[in-house]
């Protein structure tokens, strides 16, 4: 049994990342400490049969989970001993991030496919590292900026099975993610997440806008990371 | 004496507001467009608010969630705290129940969502007639509805949802599930298609506040005239239909969607209900 995961992005500009930035700017009242907003979408796939090529080309082929022609992708398979995010993620409940269940790093081990060209030739070709995930969000360097991702998923059906298409062996388990990732200006990598949880989590009119816990669970997705200027 | 003056909030992406504000004229009130840019001020001239349906901010991030952080809902807010009536239809609703006013026990917070519809062996986007009939504590849009109304439906996200069984427990003890789909007869229904978006306890609009807030799923304003009504509808409005056949004044007349909007003339007198 594999495990893999891809990312998929908006080749232009994502108007719903940038109407949420604005809201968040303005109405909630972060300002100019948000240097930016992103918004990916991630799909997880364990349980999956069969040879690694077949489902990379699947994926793309099928483009299931994305629209070739507006959203760019990156297949990977998931590095060795890498947790079951989809169990963890579901088990997890709605309130209680997995912590030490990091996502989607672990799972970012070998890339297989993808359609942007930069890539091939990048460190994204090897083993990434937190800085690979930046660099495909294309978030901007800044001082004093910390990179937070949250990744958010259906809580009361988060798992779901292959459908409707020819998938080299059906039967693996799908766990569909959208991750948020806000660049924030902060004195610390613990301020920068209290932060982005209290922008993130809809809890007040005024209070919260990425992500409903009435309906959805969320979970800390990667490391904290500062985005360092660059010194060029 | 004046006519009771209403304001139809309109946001980026609303499609509804041009029929809703003719619906209200049409039972003499003296209804306006109030748009997202106008000077909020002007919202204390109203003694009434409708947040009519389509997709406001093209549901960026999820339905209602960017026009309910709106300056303009926070002049809205302040009012229908003071006991103005406001009614929130389809995607109005979803706004409402962003905004916190629905169910309101705290205003503000956040305790409801309309989550993705989710039927057995259906999902997605789903237009079709449905019943609804008057339940719990009813709210300032209910008192006096006493028979099952057919009316219109349109959504993806209609499903009231809360995170806890406890919250929606409290929610069914204070009897703010003020209309719930139905049969014809006014019998609970079965499953889908009565029940078009798997909504827990059939809800089809939720109360806020003390009853002076309403988000609610169906589209009166698509209803509001007879013959509007399907031919092959049961019920009795069903019946005023078939019976309205090739008759122009009949079919003119008030359809059941109508009802609901009427509430607003109670205001008649001045000041909130």
């Amino acid at each position: 049994m594999s495990s893999y995961a891809f990312l998929v992005c908006h080749r232009t500009v994502d108007l719903v990342a940038a109407t949420a930035e604005a809201t968040l700017r303005d109405a909630l009242g972060l300002g100019d400490r948000l240097v930016a907003l992103r918004r990916d979408d991630a799909v997880a796939l364990e349980d999956c049969q069969g040879e690694s090529e077949a489902w990379a080309r699947a994926c793309a082929d099928h483009a299931a989970w994305f629209n070739p022609n507006t959203h760019r992708h990156a297949f990977f398979a998931a590095r060795e001993g890498a947790v079951g995010v989809v169990g963890e993620l579901a088990l997890s409940g709605r309130e209680a991030p997995p912590r030490g269940v990091e996502w989607p790093l672990p799972w970012l081990g070998r890339l297989l496919h993808t359609d942007r060209a930069d890539l091939l030739h990048s460190s994204l070709a090897g083993p990434p590292d937190s800085t690979d995930l930046l660099a495909w969000q294309g978030l901007p360097s800044a001082a004093g900026a910390f990179s937070v991702t949250l990744a958010a998923f259906d809580a009361e059906d988060p798992v779901h099975d292959l459908q409707g298409r020819a998938w080299p062996v059906p039967g693996a388990r799908v766990l569909l993610l959208q991750l948020w990732t806000l660049a924030l200006l902060a004195g610390s990598a613990e301020e920068a997440e209290e932060m982005a949880l209290e922008v993130a989590l809809t809890r007040r009119r005024k209070q919260g806008l990425l992500i409903h816990p009435q309906v959805q669970g969320w979970a800390l997705a990667a490391p904290v990371s500062a985005l360092l200027e660059e010194s060029t | 004496m004046s006519r009771v003056r209403i304001a139809v909030l309109q946001f980026p992406g609303l499609n509804c507001e041009s029929e809703t504000l003719r619906e209200l004229q049409r039972v003499d009130l003296s209804a306006s467009i109030v748009r997202w840019n106008e000077n909020p001020a002007r919202l204390r001239e109203f003694a009434g608010f409708v947040i009519p349906g389509g997709f406001s901010y093209q549901d960026r991030v999820r339905a209602g969630a960017i026009a309910a952080k709106s300056s303009l809902l926070d002049t809205v807010v302040r009012e229908v705290e003071r006991g103005k009536p406001i009614l929130g239809i389809c995607n109005g609703a979803q706004i409402l129940v962003e905004t916190g006013l629905v169910p309101g026990d705290e205003v503000g917070r956040v305790d409801v969502c309309l989550a993705p519809n989710k039927v057995p062996g259906w999902s997605g986007y789903h237009a079709r007639w449905v019943f609804v009939k008057a339940s719990g504590n009813g709210s300032f849009f209910t008192e006096n509805l006493d028979d099952p109304l057919p009316i219109v439906v349109a959504h993806a996200e209609g499903r009231f949802v809360t995170r806890t069984t406890s919250t929606w427990e409290k929610l069914r003890q204070q009897g703010r599930f003020a209309l719930r789909y139905c049969d014809a007869d006014g019998q609970a229904p079965a499953a889908f298609p009565e029940n078009p978006n798997g909504s827990a306890d059939d809800v089809a609009g939720m109360s806020g506040l003390d009853g002076q807030a309403l988000a609610f799923m169906p589209h009166p304003e698509r209803a509001a005239h007879l013959w509007q009504v399907p031919e092959d509808l049961p019920g009795v409005w069903g019946e005023r239909r078939r019976a309205a056949a090739g008759d122009p004044r009949a079919l003119r007349s008030d359809g059941p969607g109508r009802v609901l909007l009427r509430a607003f003339a109670r205001l008649q007198g001045g000041g909130p209900a």
